[in-house]
């Protein structure tokens, strides 16, 4: 490491941490929330970026929260995608979105 | 605070060049573990009730925050017949593909791992479309909960 910073986790000497070992290294990208949104319906908004982000998604039942969507193994549907101007929700069931600065295409 | 890419003047680097830039949030994470369900050998019939067991965490936080993995309603097992009675990890189970050969759609074992204001919790159910017996096993789901909270609107460019 040339130049930068890294911080270790407690107990461990920071000149010879492993990634694993470290609470930041600045080798490392980090994923870089910039925005927040709930949504109660299939509808579509613009995220202010000119590419697609990284994003993930909570959906709501009841009073509980779940990452990502229902449904088991590969027969899991999408309920939320990007494009380069655009969020898209595909159902009315209450969702947290979280995007990313970081391109889900890089 | 910025610190750019490799490569990139941190003083006119767009935003996606970034390694860390103090104008975003970032993941903050509170709490790493496990929760494991230690389930029963169950034998029911043709349409019975499903069982449910639940593994729960307090987190302490007063609100709804980030977690993962993403589970909602994995495979976690099958019936015995069918070679069921493994123990299961609920991570490693997420990305599984879904086997139609691995029994009647309505029998089977989900796990669900969700979060309130008060708790996470790992929920299994059991389900008997057609009769049938589950075997004895474990289900383990590693967590990660952040300080993020869920439902926090904002847009910080």
């Amino acid at each position: 490491m040339a130049y930068g910073i890294k911080v270790s986790k407690p107990d461990v000497n920071v000149e010879d941490a492993t990634n694993v070992q470290t609470v930041f290294n600045s080798e490392n990208n980090t994923f870089k929330i910039f925005r927040g949104d709930t949504t109660t319906s299939a509808t579509n908004y613009t995220h202010g970026l000119d590419y697609p982000p990284a994003f993930m998604y909570f959906v709501k039942s009841g009073t509980t929260w779940t990452a990502g969507a229902p449904g088991y193994g590969g027969e899991k549907e999408a309920l939320v995608s990007v494009d380069a101007t655009k969020v898209y929700t595909h159902t009315a069931t209450e969702m947290y979105i979280i995007l990313f600065i970081n391109p889900l295409n890089e | 605070m910025k610190i750019s890419k490799s490569g990139f003047d941190v003083e006119t680097a767009a935003n996606k060049d970034l390694i860390l830039s103090t104008q975003f949030d970032m993941f903050k994470i509170a709490k790493t573990g496990s929760l494991v369900l230690n389930l029963p050998e169950e034998t029911k019939g043709d349409g019975a009730a499903s069982s449910t067991y639940t593994q729960t965490y307090s987190h302490g936080l007063g609100y709804v925050p980030l977690l993962i993995p993403d589970a909602s309603s994995v495979l976690t097992d099958v019936i015995t017949a069918l070679g069921g009675g493994e123990d299961a990890i609920v991570n490693d189970a997420a990305n599984d593909a879904f086997i139609m050969a691995s029994g009647p759609p309505g029998t089977n074992e989900l796990a669900t791992l969700y979060a309130t204001t008060t708790q996470i919790v790992l929920k299994v159910v059991r389900n008997w479309d057609y009769a049938g017996t589950f075997g004895a096993h474990s289900v383990t789901c590693y967590y990660t909960i952040f300080y993020n909270k869920i439902g926090e609107t904002f847009n910080l460019l």
